[in-house]
């Protein structure tokens, strides 16, 4: 319950950061009081976790970006005189803005890009599980092979020769983090197969398609949840160092990654962006790992620096 | 005489069989990409001035006049002689542009593994021994914490406060530069300082996620009977934790060095481009965008060399290492 404190007070002050820059103190604590009212009457009433209220707060204030936030993020004509809570950059775009969409764009990137990973992953470890065994030993192979090279290497080469944009970022995450979700998925079909129950529904002489869909299908529900959530925090980190780097989206998109270093520039003077776009990537992350802690999930592989 | 266990030596050959299979793979598979995407790199370094007969001359002193199926056969057969080609933009052989920068590599990666595993000790003799429920709390909100904030965030606060505002710790580079040649024990206290502030946003993430990992087999071990027998017997927790709990650790260990391996031989690229730190991690970026394909497919060569047996290893002890199932 302390904890859950705890959360439900990060996201009040999340909320009401971009308040605290016009130093108006009555709005400030009303509004703080007001966010924690509202967290922890839903938390009383429907018994929420933590963790899933987080992402939904994150989700929705990526949904409802263009809603919450007062400018669009790009360059405005007369920023001097429009309203910033949370200050302006050198070109005079809204900061508070290029946050909720930098969110916006991670949440649609990570997520788009996780989802095709554990599809593809999934879909080839089905179809290596019912092939023949030869097969399947060759395809442990070539796994491997993939795996032997580290995953920002491809991603330099891949983004050497696509257009930068969020649509080749999705299919770059996809198509180069599947083979770890794969790795993972047979090792668990392998042990399915070699269980009692299964074993049993040999016996009774099922086929092994019927065995497959029946009986080793349904129990890889609990470890592909887990694994998209662990994909997702990967590529939620992956996105933001592309962005730190400068690469990934076109120039002047907002990003997460982005913001960050924007931060680290203007650290003497607004140390505050630096602050609010930390703490929402580290929101994600952080609610992320309290979801997939529930599956027992080895958090082990995907070699994120 | 060394008595091998039953079964030992069929084991590693079969082992050591797939291992060169699933490189030989790799080799073939990166050289078949690079194939298909670079068409003739020569054409990419060579002066536009040169006379016509110069290119073809030059493309034929490098073999890249031939046809792709006799290029990858000549590659192959300089491999095995410990040849990797010639790099372009560097204007050398491979080898010997990787040889200057492996070991800075392997150094980083070296000292952060160890520091992360001073650092995760730590963190589990906090969480398994203290006293006071306290302290376990601390730790335990350290190690999540840790666990949660990835390196590149690590690197860029250190750079801010030890670098720019305190100036504590040199902000990049791997030595002083303007400064004569050191030698002996200055140099490597020089590389030591400069090299604190990138092995520590290394280790800092590495150090949550052993500790996490380790602490869940501390947890599992509770139950075990020798550790019941010997809280039995009245040894004390220290001895328990050090003689009983962490002496079956020890595969778990050498699982993790594996699994990591790969970082540490290959350099963690964000950190060295963050720090520019002359590792492995840059070059490999530098050839990338110099498009020096000799020196990319040499560079993922020698980390494949250490990832497939890393993943061997981990495969190899998984299947030895009770209480593992419910892991994966």
């Amino acid at each position: 319950m302390k904890r859950v404190g705890l959360y439900n007070m990060g996201a009040a002050i999340l909320l009401t950061l971009p308040l605290l820059a016009i130093r108006s103190p009555f709005l400030l604590i009303t509004a703080m009081i007001g966010v924690t009212a509202v967290l922890v009457f839903l938390r009383s009433r429907f018994s929420l976790k933590p963790a899933p209220i987080l992402v939904g707060f994150l989700s929705l204030s990526a949904l409802a970006a263009p809603v919450l936030s007062i400018h669009p993020p790009g360059i405005l004509p007369d920023a001097d005189h429009l309203f910033h809570p949370l200050g302006m950059d050198r070109l005079g775009r809204d900061i508070y803005a290029r946050l909720l969409y930098g969110n916006r764009n991670t949440l649609f990137i990570a997520g788009s890009g996780s989802l095709l990973a554990c599809g593809l992953g999934f879909l080839t470890t089905s179809l290596f599980a019912l092939g023949p065994k030869y097969l399947r030993r060759a395809f442990d192979a070539i796994l491997q092979a993939v795996l032997s090279v580290p995953l920002l290497i491809y991603f330099l080469v891949i983004l050497s020769f696509v257009s930068p944009g969020p649509t080749s970022l999705i299919l770059m995450f996809g198509c180069t983090l599947w083979p770890e979700i794969a790795r993972i998925i047979q090792a668990r079909v392998y042990q399915l197969e070699n269980a009692d129950f299964v074993n049993a529904a040999r016996m009774q002489g099922e086929g092994e398609i019927a065995i497959f869909f029946r009986e080793i299908l349904p129990n890889l529900g609990p470890i592909l949840t887990a694994n998209f959530l662990v994909t997702l925090s990967a590529t939620v980190t992956l996105e933001a160092i592309l962005g730190f780097l400068g690469l990934g989206l076109e120039p002047g998109a907002p990003s997460m990654g982005r913001l960050i270093q924007l931060g680290l520039q203007y650290l003497d003077h607004q140390p505050h962006i630096l602050i609010v776009s930390t703490t929402v990537l580290l929101l994600w992350l952080g609610s992320l790992r309290l979801m997939f802690r529930s599956f027992h999930v080895r958090d082990l592989p995907l070699h994120v620096p | 005489m060394i008595r091998l266990p039953a079964g030992f030596l069929p084991t590693l050959f079969k082992r050591v069989g797939h291992f060169l299979f699933v490189l030989w793979l790799a080799v073939t598979l990166l050289f078949c990409a690079l194939v298909m995407v670079r068409g003739n790199p020569v054409t990419l370094f060579l002066d536009q001035r040169l006379t016509p007969e110069l290119q073809e001359n030059l493309k034929k002193i490098y073999g890249y006049d031939r046809s792709p199926l006799s290029q990858y056969v000549h590659y192959l057969g300089n491999l095995t002689r410990g040849q990797f080609g010639v790099s372009f933009s560097h204007k050398q052989p491979v080898r010997d542009v990787l040889s200057n920068r492996i070991g800075k590599s392997l150094w980083l990666g070296a000292f952060s593994y160890l520091l992360a595993i001073a650092l995760s000790l730590l963190l589990l003799m906090g969480l398994q021994l203290a006293p006071s429920q306290k302290v376990k709390r601390l730790c335990e909100l350290i190690y999540t914490g840790l666990l949660t904030i990835p390196a590149f965030i690590f690197a860029a606060l250190f750079i801010a406060f030890f670098g720019v505002k305190l100036k504590w710790f040199p902000v990049f580079g791997s030595r002083s530069l303007f400064q004569e040649e050191l030698h002996g024990l200055a140099a490597l206290g020089n590389l030591v300082y400069h090299s604190i502030m990138p092995a520590f946003s290394v280790a800092l993430p590495l150090a949550g996620r052993f500790t996490a990992y380790l602490n869940g087999q501390l947890n599992r071990l509770e139950k075990a009977p020798y550790i019941m027998s010997a809280r039995g017997r009245g040894l004390s927790e220290r001895r328990v934790f050090f003689n009983h709990k962490m002496r079956s650790l020890m595969p778990v260990f050498i699982q993790l060095m594996g699994l990591y391996a790969p970082m540490i031989a290959g350099g963690a690229l964000v950190i060295e481009i963050m720090y520019g730190w002359s590792g492995m991690g840059i070059v490999m970026m530098e050839a990338v965008f110099s498009r020096d394909y000799p020196l990319l497919l040499g560079g993922c060569l020698w980390t494949a060399f250490f990832v497939i047996p890393g993943y061997e290893l981990a495969d190899f002890l998984r299947e030895r290492l009770p209480g593992q199932e419910a892991m994966t």
